[in-house]
């Protein structure tokens, strides 16, 4: 028996088969933190009490894409930038805003609901009874 | 042959046929409770001035032992005036045949449009459960909420989410239904919802095309697999919403939080106006939103 070859030539597209290990140093770096990021639909590293984030799916086709940047942009909401990670979404494009902001555009939402319920547009199934007063 | 004495039977006869064959959109997407016992309010029109006769009931929270959340109670009256003479003739009959039809349609859009509405609401209605303590959800939630707590200040306390904030595609539908398979309990234990299938798509008219492709397809969009979502939404219901039509929910509906609870069984009755010349037909829905203390089974997207 002649002594060991070589590992072929690695043929383009074909794993060869060759194998890199880490080394023992990789080991001693801190793994890191555990979150709970994995949930679907969250952003991971996003703080969530501090951001709030809404996800576009670069899946779905250009004019749906641009028509849901738009909106975005005219809530408040601005892209964030590198390539963020969201659990479940192969394709995604985040923007985020402040929480304090976001809180404001609910409670705006709140007030679009009781408009509606005052002019007749919407029945009071649209508040919750906190909400609903009594002259 | 029709006669004024026959004339209410024939009303209330196709008046329950139509309730059968309109078909609700509200009956389709959450729960229909029949006759819940609850007391109901008939007065005129609400403070605001809304659709229908409305009251609500009394502001005290609800305490966590509550099963339903009442928003209000609703009692619609739909009345149409007829122009139809009570004289025993072919026409008559085929009159009243009608507006015993149409009475249904009336009463099923306004089950539908009090299901609908509040629906819409739930994005910013406080969640019935809001607080720090035991059992209860957080401060300051919304019923659609991230970060809903369960066993909240116990031994494996935990957070859920059960609103995204983004529009229907099929990266967030997919979203939405793993946040259903996953949710818990109050005591943290997992529920399973829609792990059977049988979830509802609610969605706006222009989100109906779309819906239908992420549902109905064999192949799903965006790497030709087998369309997860198919076996799991058995159904999408599209209604005209009022506020915002990117909002979208996936609803368990064999487990549905919401729905509508009606007080009595919708009925037509007629009578003729006092110069006798007219009959005034009119039925009568009685009936509330309600929204389960116990959020499981419903997850919405609303980008605030």
């Amino acid at each position: 028996m002649s002594k060991k070859q070589a590992p072929a030539a690695v043929v383009a597209g074909i794993p060869s088969g060759s194998l890199v290990m880490p080394s023992e140093a990789d080991f001693e770096t801190a793994p890191p933190p555990a979150s709970d990021d994995d949930r679907p639909g969250r952003v991971a590293g996003l703080d969530y009490t501090a951001w709030a984030a809404a996800v576009i799916d670069l899946n779905a086709p250009a004019d749906r894409v641009a028509k849901e940047r738009a909106r975005l942009l005219q809530k408040g909401y601005r892209q964030a930038g590198g390539s963020p990670l969201v659990s479940g979404w192969a394709n995604p494009e985040v923007w985020v805003i402040p929480r304090a902001k976001y809180e404001a555009n609910r409670a705006a939402r709140l007030q679009r609901l009781q408009d509606a319920v005052a002019s007749g547009r919407m029945t009071e199934s649209a508040l919750a009874r906190e909400v609903v007063t009594r002259a | 042959m029709a006669s004024s004495e026959n004339a209410l039977r024939i009303v209330q006869a196709s008046f329950a046929q139509g309730i059968a064959a309109t078909g609700s959109k509200a009956a389709s997407a959450g729960r229909i409770i029949p006759a819940t016992g609850a007391a109901t309010f008939k007065v005129g029109n609400g403070a605001f001035g809304g659709i229908g006769a409305t009251l609500s009931r009394t502001a005290e929270s609800q305490s966590n032992s509550d099963w339903f959340t009442f928003e209000s109670d609703h009692t619609m009256l739909h009345k149409v005036l007829k122009h139809v003479v009570p004289v025993a003739t072919t026409k008559t009959d085929y009159a009243f045949e009608q507006a015993g039809l149409q009475l249904a349609q009336a009463a099923v859009a306004t089950m539908d449009k009090l299901f609908f509405d509040g629906l819409e609401g739930l994005f910013a209605a406080a969640h019935p459960r809001v607080g720090a303590g035991a059992g209860q959800v957080g401060n300051a939630k919304k019923y659609l909420d991230t970060g809903l707590a369960f066993a909240q200040g116990e031994a494996g306390a935990g957070t859920q989410d059960n609103l995204l904030t983004s529009a229907l595609s099929e990266a967030a539908l997919n979203s939405a239904i793993k946040l259903l398979l996953q949710y818990r309990s109050d005591r943290g234990i997992p529920l399973h919802l829609g792990t059977n299938g049988g979830l509802v798509l609610v969605v706006a008219p222009k989100n109906a095309q779309l819906a239908h492709e992420l549902v109905v397809s064999q192949l799903s969009g965006a790497d030709m697999a087998s369309n997860f979502v198919k076996n799991l939404v058995s159904d999408i219901v599209v209604y005209p919403l009022t506020t915002d039509d990117d909002d979208w929910w996936l609803i368990d509906k064999s487990n549905a939080p919401v729905g509508i609870a009606l007080e009595s069984d919708p009925t037509a009755r007629i009578s003729t106006t006092t110069d006798g010349l007219f009959y005034e037909m009119v039925s009568e829905v009685s009936c509330v939103f309600f929204k389960s203390p116990y959020e499981y089974g419903i997850v919405g997207s609303n980008v605030a």
